[in-house]
């Protein structure tokens, strides 16, 4: 019978070194994960905030300030010369933050307080549907904000 | 000699192997869970250096082509976590190589008086 008690106690202590195993393994696969994303969170809040520091450097391509003239169109609360201007004069612009952009096309220029019926750049685009989005804001006027929001 | 008897730890030999398999198990779960940690750890310190980098490179607002070529706020960012970088714009023929890790910007630069906005890749990887 020793014998057998023997054999028990190991497979009893198999089975703690094997739970001890799992843990340590699932420790090690979720650890730094939270890290890893909080430090991806503040590179696309870096883009977004660099983004909207270039932007105020952008001249269309008429050779007018980009900023100048978006707040022109803006203080017009029509978006039909939003959207025109956005194509048109300033498409080079939009092509360049897409580009650059660490989500892509998922970005979207957000004019908030300027009285449009879609508030988001494209405006024809649905806004995309996404857990996670980071946003960097600047204030062109006292009452309208332009957002650059990174959808993921 | 009594029969079926095979020597001082033959009653002991099968819990020794259990016993030796639960030790192997659990330390060689040890060192990759170490393994890990310390490839974890770099990674984090990669990917930590490298937004400090770009944060070095786009300090001044607006970028000239020598701020590209060089920059010493982000060499010495890059010194200090022990890593090699390089950025360019992406209108460049440049690439990155494939195992660095690599950041987009938008940036303005200022070339030859004419400010334009344009795509800036960093690359980072280990030094």
């Amino acid at each position: 019978m020793r014998g057998q008690a023997a054999i028990m106690d190991a497979l009893i202590f198999m089975l703690v070194a094997s739970g001890a195993a799992t843990l340590l393994l699932f420790v090690a696969g979720i650890y730094s994960s939270s890290t890893t994303t909080q430090i991806n969170t503040i590179y696309n809040y870096e883009y977004g905030g660099n983004a909207l520091i270039a932007l105020h450097y952008a001249k269309d391509v008429q050779g007018k300030w980009f900023w100048n003239e978006l707040e022109k169109k803006l203080t017009t609360t029509n978006q039909a010369d939003v959207e025109a201007y956005l194509d048109g004069d300033a498409r080079f612009v939009w092509q360049n933050i897409t580009s650059s952009s660490p989500a892509g096309q998922n970005t979207t220029l957000c004019f908030e307080g300027a009285g449009l019926t879609t508030p988001c750049y494209p405006f024809n685009k649905p806004e995309p549907v996404s857990t996670t989005v980071y946003t960097s804001s600047v204030k062109i006027t006292p009452d309208i904000d332009v957002i650059i929001k990174l959808y993921y | 000699m009594k029969k079926g008897f095979i020597g001082p730890i033959g009653d002991d030999l099968p819990s020794i192997i259990a016993l030796m398999l639960a030790m192997g198990l659990f330390f060689s779960s040890v060192v990759y869970v170490i393994n890990v940690y310390n490839q974890k750890i770099a990674d984090m310190d990669m990917l930590k250096g490298s937004i400090e980098i770009g944060r070095a490179v786009m300090d001044k607002g607006v970028l000239t082509r020598d701020d590209l070529d060089s920059n010493p706020n982000a060499d010495y960012v890059a010194k200090s976590y022990n890593l090699n970088y390089d950025v360019y714009l992406e209108s460049d023929t440049n690439s990155c190589s494939m195992e660095s890790l690599r950041f987009s910007y938008l940036v303005a630069m200022n070339d030859a008086g004419k400010i334009e906005l344009h795509t800036m890749m960093l690359c980072t990887w280990k030094g």
